[in-house]
């Protein structure tokens, strides 16, 4: 039997048939074959934990926000969906009008919102989403077949297809026509993970062996906390997908040349850009970071490639001004500094804000949005809080303690009409250092630390009540346990330090490789990304750590660049690729008996799911250092090992905890809800 | 190759013609019900059944400590297994435990429609309790098993129990 990772390689390193012109739009979107391979096969895998319900209270306003955006209009006249009582959180006023927020994604699942109308005119929307995950099948096989030069791929492809549609036509699932708008929201961060995931395959591509970039663009999704929140509307993971982009961008703009390297600047900034239509202050935030490492690195140097920057924001930032101008008459105010209708928020925004630098305390606003674990059809959990929280530290990001504030009157005489551009800007700056200050205070807190990188449990200080005493809130380290190999980075540094033949001199930034230009950029988004929410963190109903999971990827990159890693999965692909699969079907089995032996509530779930990650990775964190300290007692085989059964283990836990744990709604295909009838849990 | 491709075709002509005749009546539209697990609420019309209590285990009724570091106490909820006969109509059955001085009032319902014949089970949710919460030693608590629709509110079995802390 021909070695299918062989034939895997020669493909890789062929890659001929998507060279014509008529494969032009495929290649730009996913690269080459096995980029729309991947698209196809997250697609499938997520769409078995897709629930068609509101899990966060937050989603009410960007789904009905999508509802009358779809029917004409930016402010919301009319309530498709909402809780019976109370509030409905994201809601903000301008001159007399609702607006939802999160605009970017809104507009950006507005085809799938018509391609769904279209489609179920005349068809069940449940039978639209049957058919097109069986379609989705067939496509996956055919492009597999075609990598692996295997035809028995496609028949294996077709009977699954067949059955595929069979189950979920047979099974159906109690999908409302009205709603279709919430499925098309939650099919667009579907969509937009398994792009993330494409992307991510193809950032790790540019440096890496294409082995390499292949595991971590599924691990990245399917083994990563992306995979969680990939049919859960909030905005977490569009945002990681677009930062993903712009470092991909950037990643080839400093490895291509002459007018491919200028395209993929203006690229990166157009991604980063559009992070803000969805977040304008996570976008300021993530631009900030790429501004400051592309100046630092050279990329600024010239006239040609500031004008390519300033296309490429401008490009990326009119949607968002413009939808600023429509609804507020200022394109520097989005719809979060507007005033929320309802409670307040502990969203990053420079108005209504809690932040918090003290220990314990001041983890949220003050609940009343009801938490994840609620019965009936609404969801619950949200970040916008009341106006509560408390912190006993320096934190306060309202309206007062602008430190740039006086820097306005002095200013207003010689600009005039400008004056009020100025405020506004005075106040945002005021805010993003406020928030880096905030956030960076904490990073004395060790303690606080420990409660969001480390081990979950009871967390001192948290509002527990709100999701029933159920410790469903995981760490970093639980909920993304293959980040564990970058506890071995000081053995890995360590190493390489002593690898080294003579001393080298510390790099100046302008002199680094592609490589290492692109490793700052990774560092700067991470570290910035990560700062800028750790005096809201730890917090109720965030899972996976919700809101840092933008920028967990960057970590996983880390990962990757660990010699130990890349060399196991360039070396031994077979048996990540198989213990990976074993650990996901073995764990899933295994997991689902021990806990239906030992009958636990929800909480004791995900605390097993977050005790096992935690194992797995202290595993693997040993075993890479390991390998970077003696490689002659610690062999591939066993780093390759680990990594399968810690992205296993995780998948596992995504696969459980999207088909059985949370029960928010009916499910989109009839296959997830036999799966979750097959399993004696919950 | 030219078979296979037929092959995918084919599957592809066949979905097309299942939505086709779905979309002419002559499909179902599958919005009928809801009846997923883990539900708290059931679908419920005029009707009526009998039922019987297989095994409603009530020593598993107790308060004891949660388990893998979740630092929080639980009140264990158990399963109630009924035999269900002579469905008539869209009745469904209604499991309640409450114990008042834990404000708990825990009530879990699934429908009978499709069940004529078959033994169900409901499951009862734990609930958990902060550490500081629990105070006592041992609760008052009262389980009941209802057939209940729009004709009938039948009890079932309603016992009084007490529900033992462990320390």
């Amino acid at each position: 039997m021909t070695d299918v990772a062989a034939v895997f390689d020669r493909y890789l390193a062929d890659e001929g048939d998507w060279r014509s012109s008529r494969h032009a739009v495929g290649r730009v979107a996913f690269g080459d074959r096995t980029g729309l391979a991947l698209w196809f096969g997250m697609v499938v895998a997520l769409g078995l934990t897709w629930r068609v319900g509101f899990f966060i209270t937050d989603s009410y306003a960007i789904a009905n926000a999508l509802f009358n955006v779809a029917d004409g209009r930016l402010a919301i006249t009319e309530i498709q969906y909402s809780l019976t009582l109370g509030s409905q959180p994201g809601l903000h006023e301008s001159g007399g009008k609702l607006y939802g927020r999160n605009y970017g994604q809104v507009f950006l699942a507005l085809p799938v919102v018509w391609g769904l109308q279209a489609a179920t005119v005349l068809v069940p929307l449940h039978l639209v989403l049957a058919a097109g995950w069986s379609l989705a099948i067939l496509a996956l096989a055919r492009q597999v077949a075609t990598i692996l030069d295997r035809s028995l791929v496609r028949v294996v492809g077709v009977v699954v297809a067949l059955l595929g549609f069979g189950v979920n036509a047979l099974s159906p699932t109690p999908l409302q026509p009205d709603l279709l708008h919430l499925a098309a929201l939650q099919l667009s961060t579907v969509f937009a993970a398994a792009f993330g995931g494409v992307l991510f395959y193809r950032l790790v591509g540019v440096f890496h062996h294409r082995r390499v970039a292949v595991a971590a663009g599924v691990a990245v999704v399917l083994a990563f906390p992306i995979g969680f929140w990939a049919s859960i509307p909030k905005r977490h993971v569009l945002v990681a997908t677009l930062l993903i982009g712009s470092v991909y961008c950037f990643a080839r703009s400093r490895q291509a040349t002459g007018r491919r390297a200028y395209i993929a600047l203006a690229g990166a900034y157009v991604f980063v850009s559009l992070v803000a239509w969805v977040h304008a202050f996570e976008g300021l935030f993530a631009l900030a970071a790429l501004g400051t490492v592309d100046l630092l690195t050279g990329g600024l140097r010239d006239r040609k490639r500031l004008a390519v920057v300033a296309c490429g924001l401008i490009v990326g930032l009119a949607p968002m001004f413009l939808t600023n101008i429509l609804i507020a008459g200022n394109p520097l105010e989005p719809p979060r500094m507007l005033p929320n209708q309802g409670s307040g928020g502990v969203e990053l925004a420079p108005t209504g804000e809690v932040l918090s630098t003290g220990s314990g305390s001041g983890t949220s606003g003050d609940g009343g949005s009801g938490g994840l674990l609620g019965s009936g059809d609404a969801g619950g959990g949200s970040e916008a809080g009341g106006g509560g929280g408390s912190g006993d530290g320096a934190g306060s990001g309202g309206g007062g303690g602008n430190p740039l504030a006086v820097l306005a009157p002095l200013l207003a005489p010689v600009l005039g009409p400008l004056q009020g551009a100025v405020d506004k800007i005075g106040f945002i700056l005021g805010f993003v250092v406020l928030t880096v200050e905030s956030g960076l205070a904490v990073l004395s807190d060790p303690e606080r630390l420990w409660h969001v990188f480390g081990r979950s449990g009871r967390i001192p200080g948290l509002r527990h009540w709100i999701n029933h005493h159920e410790m469903i809130d995981l760490t970093v380290l639980e909920s993304a346990p293959l980040l564990g190999g970058l506890l071995a980075l000081p053995a890995v540094v360590y190493r390489s330090v002593v690898d080294r033949s003579r001393a080298d001199a510390v790099p100046l930034p302008w002199t680094l490789s592609p490589r290492r230009q692109t490793d700052l950029l990774v560092v700067a988004l991470a570290v910035l990304l990560t700062v800028i929410y750790l005096s809201r963190l730890p917090l109720f109903s965030t899972i996976t750590v919700r809101y840092i999971v933008y920028a967990l990827p960057f970590g996983l990159y880390g990962v990757v660049r660990l010699p130990p890693v890349s060399e196991a999965v360039t070396r031994a692909p077979r048996r990540v690729g198989w213990t990976y699969l074993v650990a996901t079907v073995g764990g899933t089995a295994v997991v689902v008996v021990v806990l239906a032996f030992a009958d636990v509530a929800v909480g004791e779930a995900m605390q097993f799911h977050a005790l096992v990650n935690l194992g797995t990775a202290g595993l693997l964190a040993l075993c890479i250092g390991g390998r970077a300290l003696v490689p002659e007692r610690v062999e591939v085989r066993w780093v390759a090992t680990l990594l399968g059964v810690t992205a296993g283990a995780t998948t596992a836990f995504l696969l459980l905890a999207g088909v059985e744990y949370f029960q928010y709604g009916p499910y989109a295909l009839g296959v997830a809800r036999e799966l979750s009838a097959a399993i004696p849990l919950f | 190759m030219t078979s296979l491709r037929t092959l995918e075709w084919g599957v592809v002509g066949l979905v097309v013609l299942a939505l086709v005749a779905s979309s002419a009546g002559l499909g179902s539209d599958g919005v009928t019900g809801v009846s997923s697990a883990g539900v708290t609420s059931a679908a419920v019309g005029d009707g009526t059944a009998d039922v019987s209590v297989v095994s409603l285990s009530s020593d598993r009724l107790r308060i004891d400590d949660g388990r893998f570091g979740t630092g929080v106490q639980y009140l264990r909820i158990p399963d109630v297994r009924v035999r269900v006969g002579a469905v008539d109509g869209d009745p469904r059955i209604v499991y309640r435990v409450e114990v008042p001085a834990l404000d708990v009032d825990e009530a879990a319902t699934k429908s009978l429609t499709t069940r004529d014949g078959q033994t169900v089970t409901v499951r009862g949710v734990d609930q958990a309790f902060a550490p500081d919460e629990i105070t006592a030693d041992r609760y008052d608590a009262r389980v009941t098993v209802r057939v209940q629709s729009f004709d009938v509110d039948e009890t079932v079995v309603s016992a009084n129990e007490t529900v033992a802390v462990d320390r």
